[in-house]
């Protein structure tokens, strides 16, 4: 009797072991699976704003125009009006140079136009130029996106470039500093 | 107590196990929150584009832009030195002229003038003092080279004849305190001549002459007119505009030669010429001596001596009265050809 029942729960044990065994392999395969999956990335708003004052510096007038959508024919235009003198120019550039050629109204469309498709609509963006100071109180602002609003806002950035130009080969304007914030 | 026999052996390992399995997971994990990467972090991150993004923007574009628009005002500065002083700028020295323009505003320690603001010491402390205030990189630089001509200009295929292009090899050295670049980098910019006084005609005598020693220099500006589809009227107009084309026999002098009063060598890639109108109210070339009217009227023929053969006047503009346009006005056969003029060969 008492051989038999020893008998009956070496059973058990063994299923007891084949669990814990199982919830070894799942326990260490979920670790491991959570350590190589990643968050949502945080840093995306960090790097966006620098994307997008890198895509306006780095892209002449010239490329854009060639682009077939709507900002390149928006660009195309104001190459064929005469309004871009200079198509060698980068985007910003471009924007600096209409601002300091007392066309504001100008550079905000162009700003407009060519950033329009830059920034996720989630996203908050603002373009602004520091003509004759780098303070915030001397800055005037090229582009303000505000779907969400900056007082809202958990996390807001701020990328800066230093443009300057000449206007017809001849007369140079700036340097001035111009400044991209990405915020959600 | 059976129980406690080899059947529960079993049990002890494997809860030695899930133990064992739990330190060494928990370890890692712990590991990996305390020894992020400094590279990962995002302030880090977006600092070193910036940073990277404004030496990229220094090499490419700022430099460029302040070499073009100083060049361009070291130029003018240039031009005027020989109209004031009347002298050439020696063969040899355009390239430490012209650099100690960029550095200094100076030409021989003298001042002549549009450099106010504007050498580039000047302009790159502007540049640094923006990049300190607003993101906290310090700028440093020095420019490479042979010592006093630090900026060599040059005129060949790739500017052609309406640019000179300036070059510097800088280092560059960019600190944003968490991390320094330090580069060289060659810096080029092309400068337009067109709109600057052509410095030839302020050696030339009867341009001196004219108004108490005031030379007169023609604006360099380009031909309405290229290639062959050149008209009586479009000819009028290139010689009373006295406007400029390209000459591709290599017989005329370049922008850079013109600074130095030769007409020779002329160049094959770059030489440019004007017709010089010998009306009053340009040149006063009534007064010219004789031996002006037997050679072409083309700038580096008349005032080099040069083009004296197959000259023909031109039929509908040459006269003999002082004061008159095309008062002398010859030129050469093969400028006929190239005008579509016709003309009567000078005997």
């Amino acid at each position: 009797m008492r051989a038999g029942f020893l008998k009956g729960t070496r059973g058990y044990f063994f299923l007891i072991d084949a669990f814990l065994a199982m919830g070894v392999i799942a326990f260490g395969m979920l670790m491991a699976f959570s350590f190589r999956s990643y968050r949502p990335q945080e840093v995306q708003p960090f790097v966006l704003a620098d994307d997008v004052m890198e895509s306006l510096s780095s892209n002449r007038v010239e490329d854009l125009a060639n682009n077939a959508s709507l900002a390149g024919f928006y660009v195309k235009k104001l190459i064929d009006d005469g309004s871009v003198t200079d198509t060698k120019n980068t985007l910003l550039e471009q924007a600096a140079e209409f601002f300091v050629t007392q066309q504001q109204g100008l550079a905000r469309d162009f700003v407009v136009n060519i950033t329009s498709m830059l920034v996720p609509s989630q996203y908050g963006f603002m373009v602004l130029i520091a003509v004759n100071s780098s303070t915030e109180a001397g800055m005037e602002i090229l582009v303000n996106n505000i779907t969400v609003q900056p007082n809202e806002s958990t996390m807001l950035v701020a990328s800066k470039r230093i443009v300057a130009g000449t206007i017809n080969e001849s007369v140079m304007w700036g340097p001035f500093v111009m400044e991209a914030r990405v915020w959600r | 107590m059976a129980l406690a026999g080899p059947g529960r052996r079993g049990v002890f390992f494997t809860l030695s196990a899930v133990l064992l399995m739990m330190i060494i997971i928990t370890s890692f994990s712990i590991g990996r929150r305390a020894l992020p990467l400094t590279r990962d972090i995002p302030l880090v991150r977006t600092r070193a584009i910036q940073t990277n993004a404004y030496l990229r923007s220094l090499e490419s574009s700022l430099l460029p832009t302040i070499l073009a628009d100083s060049g361009r005002r070291a130029f003018l500065a240039m031009v005027n030195y020989t109209k004031v002083t009347g002298q050439p700028l020696n063969s040899n020295d355009v390239n430490s002229n012209f650099t100690e323009l960029m550095m200094n505003g100076t030409i021989n320690g003298t001042y002549y003038g549009y450099m106010a603001n504007a050498t580039v010491p000047e302009r790159m402390a502007q540049v640094a003092d923006l990049a300190w205030n607003t993101s906290r990189i310090s700028t440093l630089y020095s420019f490479n080279g042979a010592p006093g001509e630090e900026f060599v200009l040059a005129q060949d295929n790739r500017t052609g004849p309406w640019h000179v292009r300036a070059e510097a090899n800088v280092t560059l050295v960019v600190n944003a305190t968490l991390m320094s670049w330090e580069k060289d980098a060659l810096i080029s910019a092309d400068i337009p001549i067109e709109g600057l006084e052509d410095p030839y005609y302020a050696f030339q005598y009867p341009s001196r002459n004219r108004g108490q020693g005031k030379p007169y220099l023609p604006v360099i500006r380009r031909a309405p007119v290229s290639g062959g589809n050149w008209s009586f009227a479009a000819f009028l107009a290139h010689v009373r505009n006295m406007t400029y084309t390209t000459n591709d026999m290599g017989e005329a002098p370049d922008f850079l030669t013109r600074l130095t009063n030769r007409s020779q060598p002329g160049s094959e890639c770059c030489g440019i010429e004007a017709p010089v109108n010998p009306s009053p109210d340009r040149l006063n070339y009534s007064d010219f001596a004789s031996k002006h009217f037997n050679w072409s009227y083309i700038d580096h023929c008349l005032f080099g001596g040069l083009c004296a053969e197959n000259l023909y006047d031109i039929t509908g503009f040459t006269n003999d009265t002082p004061g008159n346009d095309g008062y002398g006005f010859r030129l050469r056969l093969d400028y006929l050809v190239r005008y579509n003029l016709s003309g009567t060969e000078m005997t």
